[in-house]
């Protein structure tokens, strides 16, 4: 397969194009300041949710006709009933708002992402970190606030626990409170990359395969290019598998969140 | 669903640790060769990191003040109206099934008023009818009666007379036959006497 | 080499991932199938379990990546 051989330094290009460059395609130096490719596409997201959000609230009627505010609406709706009403017995009004702004974040980065040329903000460690710090700040403040200080302390041994390993439960789960700073920030980050790495080689594949043919025209290079078709249906359905993901993921965030909220509104 | 939820933290937990060994080698890898490579895209950096923050924060403080008041409030309003057209639907419907019964029970009533009344009025009518029929009968009968009476009345009274007349006739035809002046009372009593039998023969 | 690497990686972080997302699937399958009224919770409680699990997957297929070119 002598079109393969070209494949790992393509490959190469694909994974550098995915890390955090400089938004002019230079080298990322961590030690610089500067705009990244992922926040310049942050930055895009929230634009678009912004005049989204914009068009939404504007269009708001009792009887909906815009397409825009029904979509936003039913999307709220979601976030309202079977994410934080679901997840959190008491009072989930309160975190509806937080909720929301969370799962329209991620949701409008994912779909952005999915643009051919544009990149998901929630591809790097730095946006979906920031986003799960976020979370992790919240529930915290949640918990101590509605249990007091040291009744959210206590609250992280469950009851009936024999008081000579309290202290152990208490740290492991002291610190598995911490870690889910990691899983919900790596969770996010691995499914976008790993979706659009995955996206990537299949295009890759396909204009390989393809190449020989567009450089000259003969019979071996038609058939040479046959199984770009398949790697181009491959494609197509792992794009639609990643616009599924960019929800789940989103949902899958909202959803964690809003379970860590309700544990820590109130005492378990 | 208990044990459900301890499998999931179990799972998450497992996860978590997986992962956090497996940054922190490779982090310690990285470091040991520099930065840059593989698994640097695995740490968080300060550039992306704290614009990041910073985004979040603004978007849940914009959207917290001119979004999810406006669409939370929308969607309950919008739940409170549907709610309550359907339940003044539901009491429309039950009004108008009340007054359907209503309806139909003053229908029934009316219905059998009628009936009764007609049947009052086919039975007065009845009795008036017979009570005229008895009556003229009976003004019939009693007009038949007094003609018959009447007739019978004129009858005899004519028979009378005629009995007499025929008598006081004959007195004077016989005088003036015989000439001579028969004492008036017994002629007259003889000539009766043959009249009513005669009368009493023709009767018969 | 580096290929094989990566391939050995991804394949050994995807097996017990792929056993656990298979009786996720199942199990609710047949949930849904026991209790078809619990069909929105036992979605959720699905989407939710598979997340969990491929995350653990996808970390293989990241890290195999990542390290390619390490090998």
């Amino acid at each position: 397969m002598e079109v393969l051989k070209k494949l790992p330094e393509e490959v190469d290009l694909l994974l550098r194009s995915l890390s955090t460059l400089n938004v002019n395609g230079q080298e990322y130096k961590p030690t610089e300041f500067v705009l990244s490719n992922y926040i310049f596409f942050m930055c895009v997201a929230l634009t678009v949710l912004a005049i989204i959000m914009y068009v939404a609230v504007k269009n708001l009627k009792m009887v909906p006709d815009s397409k825009v505010s029904n979509a936003v609406e039913s999307l709220a709706q979601f976030v309202r009933d079977d994410i934080a009403a679901g997840m959190i017995p008491h009072g989930s009004k309160k975190y509806f708002g937080f909720l929301a702004t969370l799962f329209f974040f991620i949701l409008t980065s994912n779909i952005i992402g999915l643009i051919p040329g544009c990149k998901p903000s929630t591809g790097t460690m730095g946006v979906t970190v920031a986003l799960s710090t976020t979370v992790f700040a919240y529930f915290n403040y949640v918990g101590f606030k509605n249990q007091g200080f040291l009744g959210y302390l206590k609250s992280f041994v469950p009851h009936g626990v024999p008081l000579a390993v309290a202290p152990v439960i208490w740290v492991i789960e002291v610190f598995s409170s911490f870690l889910r700073i990691f899983t919900l920030a790596v969770r996010l980050f691995a499914n976008m990359y790993a979706g659009h790495i995955i996206l990537g080689i299949f295009a890759i594949l396909t204009s390989l395969f393809i190449e020989p043919m567009i450089e000259h025209l003969s019979a071996g290079s038609v058939v040479g290019a046959l199984p770009s078709i398949g790697w181009l249906a491959l494609m197509t359905a792992l794009y639609l598998l990643e616009v599924l993901v960019a929800f789940v993921q989103a949902y899958v965030f909202t959803l964690l969140s809003a379970v860590y909220i309700g544990a820590a509104a109130e005492a378990h | 669903m208990k044990a459900f939820k301890k499998s999931i933290t179990l799972m998450g937990l497992s996860g978590a640790f997986v992962a956090a060994s497996a940054v922190a080698a490779y982090a310690a890898e990285a470091e040991a060769e520099g930065g840059g490579g593989g698994a640097s895209a695995l740490i968080p950096k300060m550039a992306e990191f704290i614009p990041a923050v910073l985004a979040f924060f603004i978007v849940f403080m914009v959207l917290s003040k001119f979004a999810w008041p406006a669409i939370s409030d929308m969607l309950e309003k919008r739940a409170d109206t549907i709610r309550e057209s359907l339940e003044k639907a539901e009491a429309a419907k039950v009004e108008a099934e009340r007054l359907l019964a209503e309806y139909k029970e003053t229908m029934a009533e009316a219905r059998k008023e009628s009936a009764t009344i007609l049947a009052q009025a086919k039975q007065a009518a009845e009795a008036t009818r017979t009570e005229a029929t008895a009556k003229a009968q009976v003004e019939y009968d009693a007009m038949l009666t007094k003609a018959r009476e009447a007739i019978v009345g004129e009858k005899n009274a004519a028979i009378a007379e005629l009995q007499a007349s025929v008598a006081r006739i004959s007195v004077a035809v016989a005088g003036k036959l015989i000439g001579s002046e028969l004492s008036t009372e017994d002629h007259l009593k003889v000539v009766e006497k043959y009249v009513s039998e005669a009368g009493s023969i023709n009767e018969n | 080499m580096e290929f094989i690497g990566f391939g050995l990686l991804y394949g050994l972080a995807v097996t017990a991932p792929a056993l656990a997302i298979g009786m996720v699937g199942g199990k609710a399958a047949e949930s849904t199938a026991r209790q078809p009224e619990m069909a929105g919770r036992i979605f959720t409680v699905f989407i939710l379990s598979a997340a969990f699990v491929e995350a653990l997957a996808l970390l293989g297929f990241v890290l195999g990546i990542l390290v390619q070119g390490k090998l």
